[in-house]
């Protein structure tokens, strides 16, 4: 029998189908909502774009909304991958590990010092975020961590539950500490959502989420091998120390820049990794490519769910997301292992 | 001292406070095939941890070739030394051959694919440990002396002059413990492949090994061929139990209990 490995044409093979997937959806998602909208009249310039309504559901309603979406999916599934792999347990999560609760602590943080969202171009209210989620993942990192430097699945979601105990505790601390305009603030951004967005503000956060994904994807056989094992990886010739480090400050990057924007959307990064794992395999140099754009496409078609469902009454993203992903988790914790 | 490939000079260690390895020296030439043998806890897989470069020890020195570990880069150790744990947990479902390729890992940049020449090594690892057959299956999903054949053969991908393994045959039946150790002893015999591995089966260390270190409490007790060291005196004080060692007309050592009463 002969060793089939991927080559670099099947590789982009692959890959380029997760692509078609992702077009297809980016294409047909906008033109779905509460309101009908007419492409022709959006595109016409009879009219001045501001009395053009169906332009401007189109251009500033409906598009930065999926942009939004497809790079928290995307962030949230590329984080949801690393982690897995690092901590060698499938059930790790930017959600399950309490890394999202982290970045909201960081990011309410900012929020009640009154920061705006950038300044100077310095995305203020992400690199808090993304400072609240490494603080989350060195915490739950040390916790559960045992002598021989495995991460056992029962201690691993306690240590996660303890960091979400513990940073809810925070937020509702500053929060209850916070006067009525920062308050309102809070709970608005506390409850989630892709609703509230500008193209200005998905600017500032995308050089620290294409960032993640590059590096991320750059260093894939390296968490290739570190998910067999530290020992072993570092036998393999893996600066494991490096990797790790690499890997867990990216994937707070990833998960403190979409969180800082949408709120904490739960499940997204335990979902996508396990379905695209189940359709590419493990190695990461395909599912993390296959992940941002099965993300991306996943949290597009659950927010416009969200929208549609009882429009014109919308349900925060997060509850079909979490009604998604309550069920898949208790599966993957109760499934017979091989 | 120049002709050694392996120079273990004073080396202590400990785990939080317990000492676990004391002053440990030892030097090994090219070509040996050492059994490190002892009781449990007596330190031996933390001894082949610190020789296989992934644990640092607390104080003294390794070199191999007369180079300080320290000063090789983490790819270019693993281009001359392996190190295979003795069990092997798999988080996610990667096929065989997936893990057998890790073994060219220390030959490859960041973020390229292995190429033709990869995959021929890795062929040829996978047919010298008869896995060729499960290849394409999921690491997870085949038998424990299977998975042990295979991380060898990805051992053996990553071409080592010194391989250490970990009680590669602890947990197996007989059948593989000798199909195991034939694998290596061939490794050892065509390309001089240092071995350094730890046994508990006194037995078959005597019978493929040309060198015995005995530990004890994280010290070496003896260190010599197999004659010397499996002897009912060492074998005795170490272990804590009474055994006949018996030199049957064949020559094989055989290390009787006596009665299963210890000391």
């Amino acid at each position: 029998m002969n060793i089939n490995i991927i080559n670099r044409k099947q590789y982009i093979g692959v890959i380029f189908l997760f692509f078609l997937f992702f077009l297809v959806t980016i294409s047909i998602t906008p033109l779905i909502g509460s309101v009908q909208i007419d492409l022709e009249k959006a595109f016409s310039r009879d009219l001045a774009f501001n009395d053009n309504v169906d332009a401007n559901i189109l251009f500033l309603a409906r598009i930065p909304r999926i942009i939004l979406a497809a790079l928290t999916g995307a962030a949230l599934s590329v984080a949801g991958a690393i982690l897995q792999s690092l901590l060698r347990n499938d059930l790790a999560a930017p959600f399950t590990l309490g890394v999202s609760s982290g970045a909201a602590l960081g990011a309410v943080i900012a929020i009640s010092l009154g920061l705006p969202y950038s300044i100077a171009g310095i995305p203020t209210v992400p690199i808090a975020a993304f400072l609240g989620s490494l603080g989350a993942i060195s915490l739950v990192f040390s916790l559960a961590r045992t002598r021989t430097g495995d991460f056992p699945t029962p201690i691993l979601l306690l240590a996660g539950v303890t960091a979400n105990f513990f940073f809810a505790a925070l937020v509702m601390l500053i929060h209850y500490l916070s006067d009525f305009t920062q308050s309102f603030r809070i709970v608005r951004w506390l409850m989630g959502g892709l609703d509230i967005t500008s193209y200005k503000t998905l600017i500032s956060i995308s050089p620290m989420i294409f960032i993640g994904f590059g590096v991320l994807i750059f260093y894939g056989r390296d968490f290739n091998v570190i998910s067999t094992g530290i020992q072993s990886a570092m036998s393999r010739g893996v600066e494991v120390i490096k990797v790790q480090k690499i890997g867990f400050i990216m994937a707070s990057l990833l998960t403190g820049a979409v969180v800082s924007l949408s709120g904490p959307i739960g499940f997204v990064g335990l979902i996508v990794p396990h379905i695209v794992r189940l359709i590419v395999g493990p190695d990461l140099r395909i599912l993390l490519p296959a992940s941002i754009f099965f993300g991306a496409s996943f949290l597009i078609i659950c927010d416009t769910l969200a929208r549609t469902l009882i429009a014109p009454t919308e349900i925060p993203v997060g509850i079909i997301t979490a009604m998604l992903g309550g069920p898949f988790f208790v599966w993957l914790l109760k499934r017979p292992k091989t | 001292m120049n002709s050694s490939i392996l120079q273990v000079q004073d080396i202590n260690f400990s785990y939080d406070k317990d000492p676990v390895l004391r002053s440990i020296s030892m030097n090994v030439s090219p070509g040996e095939f050492i059994g490190v043998i002892g009781p449990n806890g007596s330190g031996k897989s933390t001894l082949l941890k610190l020789l296989g470069g992934v644990l640092k020890p607390d104080s003294g020195q390794l070199h191999f070739k007369e180079r300080n570990y320290l000063d090789y880069k983490q790819k270019q150790l693993a281009q001359s030394i392996t190190w295979v744990p003795q069990e092997h947990p798999m988080a996610f479902n990667f096929k065989v051959s997936e893990i057998v390729l890790m073994g060219r890992h220390p030959y490859l940049s960041a973020f390229t694919f292995e190429g033709v020449d990869d995959v021929k090594i890795a062929h040829s690892a996978m047919e010298r440990t008869q896995t060729l057959q499960f290849a394409q299956r999921n690491f997870n999903e085949i038998s424990g002396g299977e998975k042990q054949r295979v991380v060898i053969a990805g051992a053996i991908a990553q071409e080592p002059e010194l391989m250490i393994l970990d009680e590669p045959t602890s947990a197996l039946d007989i059948k593989y413990q000798i199909q195991i150790l034939n694998i290596l002893k061939q490794l050892n015999e065509n390309q001089q492949t240092t071995i350094i591995l730890a046994m508990h089966d006194l037995y078959l260390a005597s019978k493929f090994c040309t060198r015995l270190i005995l530990l004890d409490e994280g010290k070496v007790f003896k260190d010599g061929t197999t004659e010397d060291v499996l002897q009912k005196e060492p074998i005795e004080k170490v272990y804590g139990v009474k055994v006949h060692v018996i030199h049957d007309q064949n020559g094989n050592i055989i290390i009787s209990p006596d009665r299963l009463c210890t000391q």
